[in-house]
């Protein structure tokens, strides 16, 4: 019985391993590609769904306008989009799709910093170049030369909060963050910094991924009756707590971080529960690029850029940059990108890489009015912040 | 003091929700002696049916609502009927498996038709009234409001109607129903159309109370069953009591212990109990003898 | 080459084989009704991945993580193998639940949500393995050894017993056997290899954090043995080759963006299962009949 078994489960083997070698296609002769294949990879689907759905819009303009300005040296562009469920191991398999069957040199993603941070090394390895557009965990600098991110690391958002809280006055301050590996990295940024600048924390209080109902940890912020309450989400969870907040009574003055900056808020919450809430935005809106994408935007979706599009198409166009520049290999891009870097100027600002791969950033500070998030006319004049080196930990 | 009012009531009003779902699967579980893991995505379909009622198709809220439970109850039907009815002389993990497939799809499709954003009701008005000490909004008073109403209009089924009797009658023994008479199927389809009205009216209010993903689904099933295997198996009364204890215990324990541990909270109070009394806090002490298989 | 995809793919259908052969030891052939399956999985990862980030080999991490799963099993086991069906079943995913919610706040050990990083090859006497193909074997040759054990666990007299337990516990009882013992024992088993799997996994992905040990795993491997046929490991494996092949299979059916392929392959998935469930409700490959002179 257990011979036959056995003997089964080698057959098998066998013959998957005849039959994976000859659905193997023969290499293909080297010749100039008919399209050039972008690899991208996020959560399409589950619960930060909202992120890479995004992500894919903005990504999808941007390969519009290239194709129709011609393509890049005449070749039109296409992206693979691969969901990754927000797992490491499924992205793992999307990655090895598109490196192995589709042949890309180069991938954008993922959005959350967990699953890039598992991506990397494999990228190193296969040396694929990996262009995220919004992960920002400080640890991604370290990854290696393959990695590149527009988006400034999460170190910058804690000395940026500190700013509006010295500019609003308070000295005492709550904090809620979410339990994620990007909410903890903000929150221990900004509890550093503000209690290095001599303020003081009432409250640090943590809430869950996923969850619907925040009302107890709302009550207890609002037993430490604080002026101010920073709060770093994800869009979901935030126009619950805005929501229960209002509802709850609790009256001060949140300041955001620039994920939740984000039309569907508001939209969420409902206009009351969010009137007058500030929030830090990554780049700039007011510029003449972000204006033009807006636009071209509204025409082919039917609505405001959702979150972080904008980054989205500025990554895919310096990819397509870096294609035309270096050439459709991983290593011509990872050249050139830092070369096309260093003077684009995209929807979400210059997109200068330091010698990590990151992209410096600056913040504008918003404030929502009337339901919608709008520039904050009083704030003191953009700085630009500090690079990931400076303020590594 | 008066915030722990506040927080009591909160979780009178997350009871309240766990509590429509958890009697549609009792009733279920009572009568097919099977656990329907699809019930939250069948409580999910709701919610978004009447989202789409009221924002698409401009009908009134209270319609809305109830045009959902109807609609749903068809749906629960519909599905108990093409996956459900083909096995229920199989092995029992196989009913548990349609029934997780069953899930997949129901998530799947509404993902698809509906888009994986969140949504909400955007009602307007939705100010909170403080009465006291204690602030609420006119939803969330619906929610303990509606969950008393159906569970007072529950009880006059079960016990005062023919039909409630018949339910009893299968619950009891599914054999001996129909060796007197009932007829079963009929029966049992009346049980699924309840269940998931009551679940749709769940995700309906739940969407109303905080908003709408095609994810939702997951967690009604994991609360509603933590609360009728609290209760007892079988005891739809007894789920209606563990949800409540589960919703209180929920809200208050999170003042004390990190949120991470929330769910843990309910899973531990379950736990214990079931340590305690090994039925559940109603069930009959035959029913501990039920088996999986 | 497709070939490295084609690797990769056989080396997460090894770990889950595994993870599919402890599970039928546990559900299929005993009808423990274990919904937490995967916090033991998880706790052999983390077990595993740390003690090596600790400098400690690889072979010793493995036989360690392997005791940490069946350890807390047993401590698992004291207070719910007194349980059956479906309180067993609630009790054990509230602890699967409650395992994940440790992994997620225990900073200070795992990282929480931000996982394990750089989790360093599994290594034997010096021989490193780094790449896919090289991890094949390992993973051939642990689930080889996964499947001789189990088989010879379920046909050996020990193995009679458990099933029998399975079929109906009270007559085994009234047999003199001392169930308890024999279902600790195989939820001990069981758990070690899984904890096996964890390992497998955590070394090979090099990344672990918490998601990846969701109660959607524990559903995922619960398919795969019911359709493999409840008890039957060849059945559990082949059916695992199927679901893996299919899951990501599907990846390479070009489908047109606006339908979300992501969601369609799910509503697929789940269609698939429930023609397959009615259609062959005791599995693909039912269990061989032991037959007796």
């Amino acid at each position: 019985m257990k011979h036959r078994a056995l003997a089964l489960w080698i057959a098998l083997l066998v013959v998957g391993a005849l039959a994976v070698s000859f659905i193997t296609p023969a290499p293909l002769a080297a010749e100039e590609p008919q399209v050039y294949k972008v690899g991208f990879i996020s959560h399409l689907t589950g619960d930060a769904a909202v992120y890479g759905q995004s992500l894919k819009m903005g990504t999808e303009l941007a390969v519009d306008v290239i194709n129709e300005a011609g393509g890049i040296n005449g070749v039109p562009v296409e992206v693979i989009y691969e969901d990754d469920r927000l797992s490491a191991a499924d992205a793992q398999t999307a990655f090895l799709k598109l490196v192995e069957t589709d042949k890309v040199p180069v991938i954008l993603g993922s959005a959350s910093s967990t699953i890039s941070l598992s991506l990397c090394p494999k990228a190193q390895e296969k040396k694929v170049v990996q262009v995220s557009q919004v992960s920002t965990a400080p640890a991604l600098k370290d990854c290696g030369p393959y990695f590149f991110s527009v988006m400034a690391s999460d170190t910058a958002q804690g000395p940026e909060w500190v700013k509006v809280a010295e500019y609003l006055g308070v000295k005492e301050a709550a904090v809620m963050y979410i339990n994620n590996d990007y909410g903890i990295g903000v929150k221990d940024t900004f509890v550093q910094a503000f209690e290095a600048a001599g303020g003081k924390l009432l409250i640090v209080q943590p809430f869950e991924l996923g969850g619907k109902d925040f009302r107890t940890e709302v009550l207890k912020v609002k037993g430490t009756n604080p002026p101010v309450v920073f709060i770093v989400d994800h869009v979901a969870e935030a126009s619950i707590v805005f929501k229960q907040a209002a509802e709850l009574g609790l009256k001060t003055q949140w300041v955001t971080d620039v994920s939740i900056v984000s039309p569907e808020v508001p939209q969420l919450a409902g206009k009351e529960a969010v009137e007058g809430i500030m929030g830090l935005r990554a780049g700039s809106s007011q510029t003449p690029e972000y204006q033009a994408f807006r636009e071209a935007f509204l025409k082919k979706f039917g609505k405001e850029p959702t979150i972080w599009a904008d980054f989205a198409y500025d990554a895919m166009m310096l990819v397509a940059k870096a294609i035309e520049k270096g050439g459709y290999t991983a290593d011509g891009i990872q050249k050139a990108l830092f070369e096309v870097a260093e003077t684009y100027v995209g929807p979400s600002g210059a997109k200068k890489f330091d010698e990590y791969g990151i992209s410096q950033g600056s913040y504008e500070w918003v404030v929502v009015k009337d339901g919608e998030w709008v520039l904050y006319e009083k704030a003191p004049s953009a700085t630009e912040t500090p690079s990931a080196t400076e303020t590594a930990q | 003091m008066e915030i722990f009012v506040q927080l009591l009531i909160n979780g009178v009003i997350a009871g309240g929700t766990y509590a429509l779902a958890a009697v549609g699967y009792s009733m279920v579980y009572g009568a097919l002696k099977f656990i329907n893991f699809a019930h939250g995505s069948i409580a999910m379909v709701g919610a978004y049916i009447a989202f789409v009622l009221v924002t698409m198709a401009d009908v009134p809220l209270v319609p809305a609502f109830l045009g959902s439970m109807l609609l749903t109850a068809g749906l629960g039907v519909m599905v108990e009927r093409v996956a459900y009815r083909p096995l229920r002389r199989a092995p029992k993990l196989a009913s548990l498996t349609t029934a997780i497939a069953v899930s997949f799809v129901l998530d799947a499709a509404v993902m698809i038709i509906m888009g994986a954003d969140i949504r909400t009701f955007s009602l307007t008005g939705m100010r909170s009234y403080q009465i006291g000490p204690i602030y609420i909004t006119p939803v969330q008073g619906a929610i303990i409001l509606t969950s008393l109403v159906f569970m007072v209009g529950l009880y006059g089924l079960l016990t005062r109607t023919k039909l409630g009797k018949a339910i009893r009658a299968v619950a009891d023994g599914i054999s001996l129903a129909e060796v007197s008479g009932i007829d079963t199927n009929l029966i049992i389809s009346a049980v699924f159309a309840i269940g998931s009205a009551l679940a749709a009216a769940s995700g309906a209010l739940i969407g109303m109370d905080t908003n709408l993903q095609p994810t939702m689904g997951f967690i009604i099933t994991v609360k509603a069953f933590a609360a009728v295997v609290l209760g007892g198996l079988g005891n739809v009364w007894g789920a209606v009591v563990g949800a409540f204890l589960i919703g209180i215990v929920e809200n208050t324990g999170v003042w004390f212990i990190p949120p991470v541990w929330k769910d843990s909270i309910a899973y531990g109070i379950l736990i214990l109990a079931l340590f305690l009394r090994p039925s559940g806090i109603f069930g009959k002490k035959e029913e501990a003898q039920v088996t999986v298989l | 080459m497709e070939l490295a995809l084609v690797v990769h793919l056989l080396v997460v259908i090894t770990i889950y084989g595994i993870l599919a052969i402890s599970l039928n030891l546990v559900v299929g052939a005993t009808g423990l009704f274990n919904l937490g399956h995967a916090a033991f999985y998880g706790i052999g990862a983390y077990t595993s991945a740390l003690l090596v980030k600790a400098g400690v080999p690889w072979l010793l991490a493995v036989l360690a993580s392997m005791a940490m799963a069946g350890f807390v099993a047993f401590i698992i086991g004291i207070p719910t193998l007194r349980l059956v069906g479906d309180y067993l079943a609630v009790v054990t995913m509230g602890l699967g639940e409650i395992t994940r919610a440790v992994f997620k706040n225990w900073i200070s050990l795992t990282r929480g949500p931000m996982g394990l990083p750089g989790i360093p090859h599994a290594s034997i006497l010096g021989i490193e393995f780094d790449t896919a193909d090289k991890y094949l074997i390992l993973g051939i040759i642990c689930l080889l050894i996964t499947f001789v054990v189990a088989e010879r666990i379920l046909y050996s007299p020990f193995g009679r017993v458990l099933k029998g337990i399975r079929e109906d516990e009270a007559a085994v009882q009234a047999l003199g056997k001392n169930t308890y013992r024999y279902k600790m024992a195989v939820l001990v088993v069981g758990s070690a290899m899984a904890g096996l799997a964890g390992s497998l996994f955590a070394h090979y992905i090099t990344f672990i954090d918490p998601s990846s040990f969701v109660m959607w795993l524990t559903f995922f491997i619960f398919l795969i043995i019911v359709l493999g046929g409840l008890g039957n490991n060849l059945g559990a494996v082949v059916v695992t080759v199927v679901f893996v092949a299919l899951r990501e299979g599907l990846r390479f059916v070009g489908l047109p963006l606006w339908l979300n392929p992501a969601a369609l392959q799910q509503l697929i998935f789940g269609i698939l299962l429930i023609i397959a469930t009615i259609f062959v409700p005791r599995g693909l490959i039912p269990e061989r009949k032991v037959v007796y002179e």
